[in-house]
């Protein structure tokens, strides 16, 4: 009988988010399906399968592959969870920028600046 | 591999993206531009908050805003707004669809074009009428309006009329209007070239390289349409030095599809650009739109088969270039206007939100309105999911305001795509809505997506030569707008006029 051709392994979440798991399984969806389990609370449990054709030795090289992406994912979500704050602040600076930018506010488009009388007209004599 | 847990700084942290990069160390960027190469030592020591004033690599990577300082705030922020420009400018690019005609056919055309005597897909002059005022009612001073198909110049009627209108209501509106035509020039004559120069529209071309690719890719019933694109193309250069006193300032361009028959050929097809005295090469990948789908056994390929033609290509390039011959390549020279010159090229798929109505609309013959060309592309192939409605009735804050405007954003913000939003190439890319949801996803899977594997290919190959002294010191001159202007040498004739 012919053995399905899949690994199976275990994932410390001591060492590695949940986020960077799937960043991770992510990046490389385009060669392996991914099927996860939770062992036990602080351990996932993970089985690979190739898309393609994929001898052990080449299936135990992606499992590898994907223990370095997974090095890798874990730095990117350590990044971004640091430098959110920072980063949001200077996107919102460019933001404010850029529509201050486009309200000139010369042009006084409330007509602010503008005369009451000039804006509605002088007031006659009889009105109140 | 650095374990980032472990070594990560919490002082000092800047936002960054990395990707490993075989031979090269470590590419490091940022969303105001920033970026560097650094070996195994110094990412380590960039990680752990270690590159501080008097360290090697402190000028560089505080100068690319990797070590944010306080007074570097507000210098980042304008360089992030530079860098995505586009976003905040509203929408310059209006495509017009004079017909959905065209005389030649080819093996992958993008358009679904229809035969060159189905007159009924003109558009007419009430409808370009029309088209024009709801280009005009854009809040925007500053319009480009292009023509493409189909062929334009099957209905050239439509192409003279809207561009005479346009220019006669954008002087009474106090607006500017810049016009392209896309072009086969199989049916151009002396007097469109003439009305071209006059009006000053910009034309670009189809050249799929010699003669028998060109024609094998591009079937005129006429011909060879290669032989009439050499011809207009030598036409246009001869006359255009004559109208270059009087403020025409561009160079004809042309682009390449490439197809898998031209794979083994980048060399011939920069040759035959060469002949032809061009400055630039502009291949592009196959889109799956049209008639490509039907045709991807024979024509198709993959991104690394891809990738290797256009390596070749950029190297022989380069290499032209370093012997005094000036020719760029336009992916490039897009892509690097962001990596080097820190500016938005306004390239709608090169933006951190896709310029799906936002950055561009598309006018169908009928008078039917696209997020884009491609969203048109697809309305063609009997799927009008980007339509946002006809300019008979719909105004410009309705189609602005359209759910299928707000969902073309949405699905191609870089910021919200996962495998994007964190990916070292995110300030430099793009994606294309349209073209995630015809295969399959409009949110795109990456690691599936041929688009990204191309783009993140292409980058990671400029990447490697802007490491070399020689190949770098090449890549820079292609960022020179006079390139494809004339703007100076005209601005001079003007003065002495």
């Amino acid at each position: 009988m012919k053995t399905e051709n899949k690994l199976s392994f275990t994932i410390n979440l001591g060492n590695y988010s949940l986020e960077s798991v799937y960043q991770a399984a992510y990046a490389m969806l385009d060669r392996l399906y991914f099927y996860f389990d939770k062992k036990d609370q602080g351990t996932l449990l993970a089985e690979i399968k190739p898309k393609g054709k994929a001898r052990p030795l080449e299936l135990q090289a992606l499992k590898d592959e994907f223990f370095n992406e997974l090095l890798n994912s874990e730095l990117r979500v350590l990044v971004a969870r640091r430098t959110k704050k920072i980063r949001e602040a200077l996107i919102a600076q460019a933001l404010i920028g850029a529509s201050a930018e486009k309200a000139d506010y010369s042009q006084d488009p409330l007509g602010i600046a503008q005369p009451w009388e000039e804006k509605y007209g002088a007031k006659k004599k009889n009105d109140r | 591999m650095v374990n980032g847990k472990k070594k990560l700084s919490k002082t000092g942290a800047s936002p960054f993206y990395f990707e490993p990069m075989r031979g090269l160390g470590t590419l490091v960027t940022n969303d105001w531009g920033g970026w560097a190469f650094l070996d195994d030592a110094d990412f380590a020591a960039f990680l752990a908050g270690k590159i501080a004033e008097g360290h090697a690599r402190y000028p560089e990577l505080a100068a690319g805003g990797f070590l944010l300082r306080p007074s570097d705030f507000i210098s980042c922020s304008e360089k992030f707004a530079g860098l995505n420009a586009s976003i905040f400018g509203g929408t310059a690019l209006h495509i017009i669809i004079p017909t959905i005609r065209c005389n030649q056919k080819c093996v992958y055309c993008h358009a679904s074009a229809k035969g060159a005597g189905e007159k009924q897909f003109d558009m007419d002059l009430e409808t370009a009428r029309k088209t024009v005022d709801f280009i005009l009612s854009s809040p925007r001073a500053g319009l480009d309006i292009e023509f493409q198909g189909g062929e334009p110049l099957l209905n050239w009627e439509v192409v003279k009329f809207a561009v005479e209108y346009a220019e006669a209501r954008a002087g009474e509106l106090k607006k500017t209007v810049s016009f392209k035509l896309v072009t086969n020039l199989s049916a151009m004559d002396d007097d469109k070239l003439r009305f071209i120069f006059k009006h000053r529209i910009a034309v670009a071309t189809s050249l799929d390289g010699p003669a028998a690719l060109h024609d094998a890719q591009r079937v005129y019933s006429g011909g060879s349409g290669h032989a009439c694109a050499v011809k207009w193309i030598k036409k246009f250069n001869a006359a255009r030095p004559r109208y270059l006193k009087r403020g025409y300032i561009y160079r004809i361009t042309a682009l390449a599809t490439v197809t898998r028959r031209m794979l083994a050929k980048p060399r011939e097809l920069v040759d035959e650009y060469l002949k032809l005295g061009q400055r630039e090469v502009y291949p592009r990948p196959l889109n799956p739109f049209g008639f490509t789908g039907g045709n991807w056994q024979k024509i198709g390929y993959t991104a690394a088969e891809y990738l290797a033609f256009y390596r070749e290509l950029l190297e022989y390039l380069i290499g032209l270039n370093l012997r005094g011959v000036k020719i760029r390549e336009k992916t490039a020279q897009t892509f690097l206007t962001k990596i080097l010159g820190g500016e938005d090229p306004s390239h709608m798929d090169c933006r951190l939100m896709c310029g799906a109505a936002i950055g561009q609309l598309a006018y169908n013959y009928n008078g039917d309105i696209y997020t884009c060309d491609e969203g048109r592309m697809l309305a063609v192939m009997g799927d009008e999911s980007f339509r946002l409605g006809s300019v008979l009735d719909a105004t410009y804050a309705g189609v602005i305001d359209h759910p299928v405007t707000k969902t073309a954003c949405l699905s191609s913000c870089l910021e919200s795509l996962p495998g994007c939003s964190d990916c070292a190439f995110k300030p430099f890319c793009g994606v294309c809505p349209v073209n995630s949801y015809f295969l399959g996803s409009l949110f795109p899977q990456k690691a599936n997506d041929q688009r990204c594997a191309v783009n993140k290919g292409v980058q990671k190959i400029l990447f490697e030569k802007l490491a070399q002294a020689d190949s770098r010191a090449v890549l820079e001159t292609w960022l020179n707008a006079e390139w494809y202007r004339d703007g100076a040498k005209a601005r001079k004739a003007a003065a002495n006029a």
